[in-house]
């Protein structure tokens, strides 16, 4: 079966990632677009981390001399429409949308920094998604790596990210926002090639033992083609500086 | 190097023993008490260890979601203010991490974006009117206390009560006008023609803490501490997965040959103690599951 664009069933679509977009404070950021799926990242830190610092975790277990990662998406332009033709929803589902999309890139960024080099310090993640042809947590979490690389935390390894849709039989990688929504089934999970982990799945559909594991492999591989490319690009800009 | 706890509890878990005495793969007991709120259409009471959960459920005619014209919809809210102390700064974390719950067990029932089949109705029983009227199920759950294993609990809780709930019969008038929104509908009032939602469809998460190879089920609220793996699978009772979510943040899974074994027990885990679960009898409510390797 073609794909609308062209692609095949395990291609993603191509990548263009630029780092030093944002100016005026930001330790570092990146723009990344992923065909019509554009996302800007703005990191600000490492900042000693004051008593009044929000507190992400909650109850025991909170390590006050760790590192803190405080991960905001914007979505300024989805759900505009809706909004001004006087839904009550469309607002506190755009909220909560960028509140899981936050969560999501928390989770997947948080293990590939090197926190026991930076205690007592507070990172600052912003993220914006100027627009969504599907795979944004996708294309959030790769541009925000690729932020952090470029302005030079310490990190263990870039982490790469892909999500995989289930339309009729045949399973897509990298899916458009056309795609997910007759998807029957999708799939996304961050990878870190370099300890071999997941970092972060969410899965949501209909699988048996064998169809899911095999759904997995091909989005830890699609993840692993993703990082040679992302770790060329980053090369790419370290030499033309 | 000094022996922090979480080296006691890998190596605990290394030699098959946990710091309950109980094995990887035994789950502590489980409680389930349905009809607990008198006037609720569904409601019940679910202990997992010292992990308690209230649900109740109500039942009402509402809109469908976007998108999915035919299917029923499921809301859930969870408040876990009582469980943790409040001391005036930190209630706003556990309202949003409330909201977080709720919003991970409402996907499970909700089902893909895009899909055409519900996750509850595979025929579309709980559609009345295509696009106009369907059945809304709202599930408010309260945390008694938190002593790990809680999106487990929370499934758990959120299943009893919708397969307690007694839905109605209805039937469309046909009539040639058709008002704002959309045709009418009698209810069949008679609570001997009420059905339920086949227990068997509706799925519950399990939670798998990842250790080396080895794999662990119903972590408590200190190995959830130490634990820095952990995987939630969410299940039906014929083994098939609905939804995976990874742990909380900073979790991460290492990924090898060994995944295929996780996802089997996971699915194991989930056939068995749904299984144990529907076929008791209402008087006794009491289980100790032993789920093996």
């Amino acid at each position: 079966m073609q794909r609308e664009d062209g692609r095949g069933a395990t291609e993603c679509r191509p990548t263009f990632l630029r780092k030093d977009v944002v100016s005026g404070g930001a330790t570092g950021s990146a723009y990344g677009e992923f065909a019509r799926t554009r996302v800007v990242v703005s990191v600000f830190g490492p900042r000693p981390k004051g008593k009044g610092d929000h507190q992400q975790q909650h109850g025991p277990g909170v390590d006050l001399h760790g590192m803190e990662l405080d991960c905001q998406v914007h979505l300024p332009f989805e759900g505009r429409d809706a909004a001004r033709s006087g839904k009550v929803g469309a607002s506190t589902a755009r909220e909560e949308r960028e509140r899981v999309l936050g969560r999501q890139l928390e989770q997947s960024i948080l293990p590939s920094i090197q926190q026991d080099r930076l205690p007592k310090t507070c990172l600052e993640i912003q993220c914006t998604i100027l627009e969504s042809d599907g795979n944004d947590i996708g294309a959030a979490i790769v541009c925000a790596s690729f932020a952090l690389a470029t302005s030079g935390i310490p990190l263990y390894d870039l982490v790469t990210s892909c999500t995989l849709a289930c339309v009729g039989n045949q399973l897509v990688v990298d899916p458009t926002q056309a795609e997910l929504d007759e998807s029957e089934a999708e799939m996304s999970l961050a990878y870190m090639p370099s300890r071999g982990q997941v970092n972060f799945v969410h899965a949501c559909g209909d699988w048996s033992e064998v169809s899911f594991k095999d759904h997995m492999d091909a989005g830890v591989n699609a993840c692993k083609k993703a990082h040679a490319l992302v770790k060329k690009s980053l090369v790419a800009t370290v030499q033309t500086k | 190097m000094a022996t922090t706890g979480e080296d006691v509890w890998v190596a605990g878990v290394r030699g098959n023993v946990r710091q309950d005495g109980r094995e990887n793969s035994e789950y502590r007991r489980i409680t389930i008490q349905n009809g607990t709120i008198e006037h609720a259409q569904g409601s019940a009471l679910v202990q997992i260890g010292d992990t308690k959960v209230l649900a109740a459920a109500s039942l009402e005619i509402g809109e469908p979601r976007e998108g999915r014209p035919k299917s029923g919809v499921v809301r859930v809210t969870v408040d876990c203010t009582l469980c943790y102390p409040v001391d005036g700064t930190n209630w706003r974390s556990y309202d949003r991490y409330g909201k977080d719950l709720a919003s991970q067990v409402e996907d499970l029932y909700n089902g893909p974006r895009g899909s055409s089949k519900g996750v509850l109705d595979e025929e579309n029983d709980l559609c009345l009117a295509e696009g106009q009227s369907v059945w809304c199920f709202t599930i408010d759950c309260v945390v008694l206390s938190d002593d790990g294993s809680l999106l487990d609990c929370l499934s758990l809780a959120c299943r009893s009560c919708l397969c307690d709930v007694g839905i109605p019969k209805f039937e469309v008038l046909e009539t040639n006008e058709v008002g704002p929104s959309g045709p009418e509908i009698t209810i069949e009032e008679d609570p001997n023609q009420y059905w339920q939602l086949q227990c068997a469809r509706v799925p519950v998460y399990v939670s798998l803490g990842l250790v080396e190879t080895l794999w662990v089920y119903d972590l408590c609220k200190n190995e959830e501490n130490h634990c820095r793996s952990r995987l939630t699978f969410g299940v039906d009772a014929s083994g098939a997965i609905k939804q995976v979510v990874s742990g909380a943040s900073g979790t991460c899974v290492n990924y090898s040959r060994n995944v295929a074994n996780i996802i089997e027990a996971a699915c194991l885990a989930g056939r068995k103690l749904l299984s144990s679960i529907d076929s008791v009898d209402q008087g006794k409510d009491q289980h100790l599951f032993h789920i093996g390797k």
